[in-house]
Parts: structure tokens; sequence; C-alpha cells
């Protein structure tokens, strides 16, 4: 997915991609903090819907919209890239060496430079785990780190 | 004097309270606010003087939003939009004032009065009718923000030009390359003084902060004056060379009241020098001016659009975008004699009003 990114002087910054439907998303962030999220159906060079955030509602809906209070299914997987960190959450099959096992048991931050943040499984969610937490098949990691350790840590890990 | 201070004061408190309420730019409401205090108190020389400082704040501000890396950042499409828009209008705005009856002069500082749109009154536009995310508003404020520089170079060289009263060839070249001088060394100063500023600015002290800035200014204002250009450009040159991405925010508020404060007095100051006794006269240039200025702009949107394969309706909106006109062109329009000024000031004022209508008019 390519996002293009262009200043806008005096009004702020835009962002916009196309989605997999063909419509165009764009992104226009204020000087002023405001957040504008206009859609365009495919084709067209006039905005079909227009929806305004405020600064703190634009935050609100990114944290909901990355998964922050709820992890759909189908992001048994899923990444945020940002400059310099990845966050990405992974689901642990029994095949991979970090089941059954405390963190400090396999040495995730020595092996792989990543460190893990969250841990949820169908009953616990456990934020900034110790190293004595256990994992388990079938629970997600949250794993943070530069994108090499994020790397290191799902070849290491057996994680997809 | 303070009483006569007091009263510009409560006019400009009036003046961005009914802004406020029609949701205006305060820039036509304090011109007209200027008007009406034509008829309170006379014009003052220490009003000239804070009229004088308030330009400077504002060029400073428009200055702020280049940066060497902003001009090599710009793309060949909007350089090439910038270059349609100028080819388009200057000849145009000159010639209007040929025709009009002026001389040589006056019909280069008509030029370049309907030359240059307002960046600030665009963008605020722009905002308001929920546009900002449409292609052609990347050059709409693209095109209007490039045109700042080019008319800071422009006025730059009428300035000279007025003050050197009767000038020939000769010394036109030697303003035109002193200008052009002046830019470079801004742009030179700007890379290589980089790291020096940066860490200057970077004190952590605001009052440190605010000095070092307002004395940076002022010294490349009084350079730019004693080169015979005006202060306004060497202002408009230290908002250039100063780094402003990392200060943005420090630089914002120290610096904001007083623009808004002294720009204030800047527009009302105009609207007390217009001259009313000539003002049927004005008025009837100013149909040409304003005909020719939506004009010139109308086509200069459909060029662009044309050039760009924007389609019809996105290339009208791209012109009616680029229709207000401003703090440049009052600023261009101090330089000539009085008709030319009042004809400005009608021309910004019916264009401010104007601008709202003809988005809406072509609202998608």
């Amino acid at each position: 997915m390519e996002v293009r990114e262009v200043e806008l002087p005096g009004i702020g910054m835009k962002f916009s991609f196309e989605t997999a439907e063909g419509e165009t998303l764009c992104v226009v962030i204020h000087k002023t903090g405001r957040r504008e999220i206009y859609r365009f159906l495919p084709g067209q060079d006039t905005p079909d819907s227009v929806i305004e955030l405020s600064d703190k509602e634009a935050r609100e809906l990114g944290a909901i919209l990355i998964g922050t209070h709820f992890q759909p299914d189908v992001h048994d997987t899923a990444r945020l890239v940002m400059k310099e960190l990845t966050i990405e959450w992974l689901k642990v099959s029994s095949e991979s060496p970090l089941a059954g096992k405390t963190i400090q048991e396999n040495r995730v931050r020595k092996l792989t430079g990543a460190t893990i943040i969250a841990l949820f499984g169908p009953t616990k969610k456990v934020l900034n785990p110790g190293p004595e937490t256990r994992i388990e098949a079938g629970d997600t990691v949250v794993v943070i780190g530069e994108q090499p350790q994020i790397e290191q840590f799902k070849d290491r890990f057996a994680l997809h | 004097m303070l009483f006569q201070l007091g009263i510009l004061l409560v006019v400009l408190y009036l003046g961005a309270l009914v802004a406020h309420r029609l949701k205006q730019s305060s820039v036509p409401v304090f011109i007209v606010a200027g008007i009406c205090l034509k008829f309170l108190a006379p014009n003052p020389e220490w009003m000239q003087f804070l009229a004088q400082v308030g330009a400077m704040l504002l060029l400073f501000t428009i200055g702020l939003d280049f940066s060497p890396e902003r001009l090599r950042r710009s793309g060949p499409r909007v350089l090439v939009a910038t270059l349609v828009d100028a080819l388009i209008n200057l000849p145009l705005g000159i010639l209007v004032g040929i025709v009009l009856g002026f001389d040589l002069v006056s019909a280069l500082i008509i030029g370049g009065v309907l030359y240059n749109n307002s960046t600030s009154i665009i963008a605020r536009l722009i905002i308001d009718f929920r546009r900002s995310a449409l292609l052609e508003t990347e050059y709409a404020v693209g095109v209007s923000v490039l045109e700042d520089l080019v008319t800071a170079l422009y006025l730059a060289v009428i300035t000279g030009v007025v003050r050197g009263g009767d000038v020939q060839p000769g010394e036109l070249l030697i303003i035109i390359g002193k200008t052009l001088g002046f830019f470079l060394g801004a742009y030179a100063a700007a890379v290589l003084l980089r790291p020096v500023l940066h860490r200057l600015m970077a004190h952590e002290s605001l009052e440190v902060f605010l000095f070092f800035v307002m004395a940076f200014l002022l010294v490349l204002a009084a350079i730019a004056e004693w080169l015979g250009l005006s202060s306004a450009i060497g202002a408009f040159f230290a908002g250039f060379i100063l780094p402003e991405r990392e200060f943005r925010e420090r630089l914002e508020r120290v610096i904001a009241p007083f623009r808004e404060l002294f720009a204030g007095i800047f527009f009302v100051s105009f609207g007390v020098l217009m001259e009313l006794s000539q003002l049927g006269q004005a008025a009837l240039f100013s149909i040409v001016t304003v005909i020719a200025a939506l004009g010139g702009k109308l086509m200069t949107g459909w060029a662009i659009g044309r050039l760009m394969r924007l389609s019809r309706r996105a290339s009208l909106r791209l012109g009616v975008a680029l229709v207000p006109r401003g703090e440049f062109s009052i600023l261009l329009a101090s330089l000539a004699p009085a008709p030319v000024l009042d004809i400005t000031m009608i021309t910004v004022l019916v264009l401010a009003l104007l601008g709202p209508l003809l988005m809406k008019w072509s609202s998608p």
C-alpha cells in the first residue's frame, strides 16, 4: 500500500492512499491539530463524504483502529510501523518455541533485542508482562522493537 | 496620542469582533474600519510607523513559510503552475495599468497588485469550504506560496525604482542585481548559518528567544533599507533564513500576538490613507481592475488545469480559489500615488467579498 504525502503550506499535511475497493482515502492534518478524513469514490475528484475530528478524537479513533481495545481474529498478526520502531501483533502457534515457557526461559530480549509489551489470550490480558509470565499456544503477543529485531524475533520463535 | 491610540485599539477590537461574527478574514473588515476611523482621527505619523512594523511582522511570518529545503522540495508541477500564473497575470495587470492611463511605474505596481494572491485568505477559504484534500488545492496553495517569493523580489525592485526617482535602464539593472544579490545572500545564509542559528534559537529561555528573533528581523530589515530595497523585504528574508520547522510552535507563540496587533494597525492605516475625495473615479477604475483580477485568475486556473489534466470543474475551482488578494497587493500599492492605492483597496475589498461567494458557487 502506497501512501502519498503532500505538504499544504498554510494548511498542514495531506496523506492519501487507495483502498482495495478503489476508493481514495485522504487524511488532512491541519496545523491547528484538526483532522479531516475525505472519502473519494473511484474516478471522482470531489469527496463523497468528509469526517472532521479534533486532535483528541483523532487520537482516540487512531487507537481504536490499530486495535488497542479489541483485536479481531483476523488481526492475529498486525503491524504498526513508526519512524524508528515497529509494533507487531503475533499469534503463538503450538509449534512455536515460545509456547509453554515463560518469557525469561525463552530469553526473548537477550536473543532478539525485541520486547514483549503485552500478551492476550482467550481469557487473559497481560500488559507489560514480567519475566515470569508464561506464554501458551493460542496467545497473541504484542512485541516492540526495531525492524531487524522484530524479524529476528519472528524467525527465532517460528511466528508468522 | 494616548487618546488616539485608544480609539485605534477600540476600532481594532470592534473589527475583530465583526470579522469573527461574519466568519470573514479580518483583512477587509480592518480596511473598512480604517475608512471609518478617518472621520474620527486624522492620520498621525506614529500610526505610519506602527503600520510599518506591522508590514515587517506580516512579511516575516510569510517568509517563515519558506526555506531552501521547501523551495527544492516543491515539485516541478507547482513550479510550472507558478510560471503560468506569473506569465498570465503580471502582463495582464501591467496592461490594465497602461490602458487606465497610468505611468509605467504605476502600471508595474498594478501588475504586481493583480498578480499576488493572499496566501492567508486563500488558506482560510479552502479550510472553511472543506477543500483541503482536493487535488487542485495542492496547486492553489503551492502557487500562492511561491507567488509570495516572486512578489517579494518584485516588490524589492519596484521599491528601488520608486526611491530612485527618475531611473535609467542602467540603474534598473543595479537594483535588480541588488535584489538578486540579497536573495542569493539570504539563501546562502540560510544554508550555511543553519547550525549556528539552530543553537542560538534552541536557548531554553523564551525571553532570550524573543529578543534574538526580533533583533534578527530588525537587523535584516535595516540592511535591506540601507541597500535601498524595503524594510519589509528584509523582514521577509529574515523569515526565510531562520529555521522554522523545529521552532514553529515557539515562533508562533512569541510572534503571533505582536503580528496580530501590528498587522491590524497596518490594514487599518491603509483604510485611513484612502483619498475619499476621488472615490468616484477610483471606483470606476476598480470595475476594470476587478474584472481583470477575476478573469486573470480564472484563466490561470483553466490553463494550469489543462496542463495538469485536471477536470473542467477542478480547473474552475482552482481559478476561483486563486481570486482573493491581500497584504502584498496593499503593500505594493502603498508605493504608488493615491489613486492606485484607492483602486487597490477597493479591489481587495470587492474580491474579499466575492471570494466566499464564488467558492460556494463553484462547490462540487
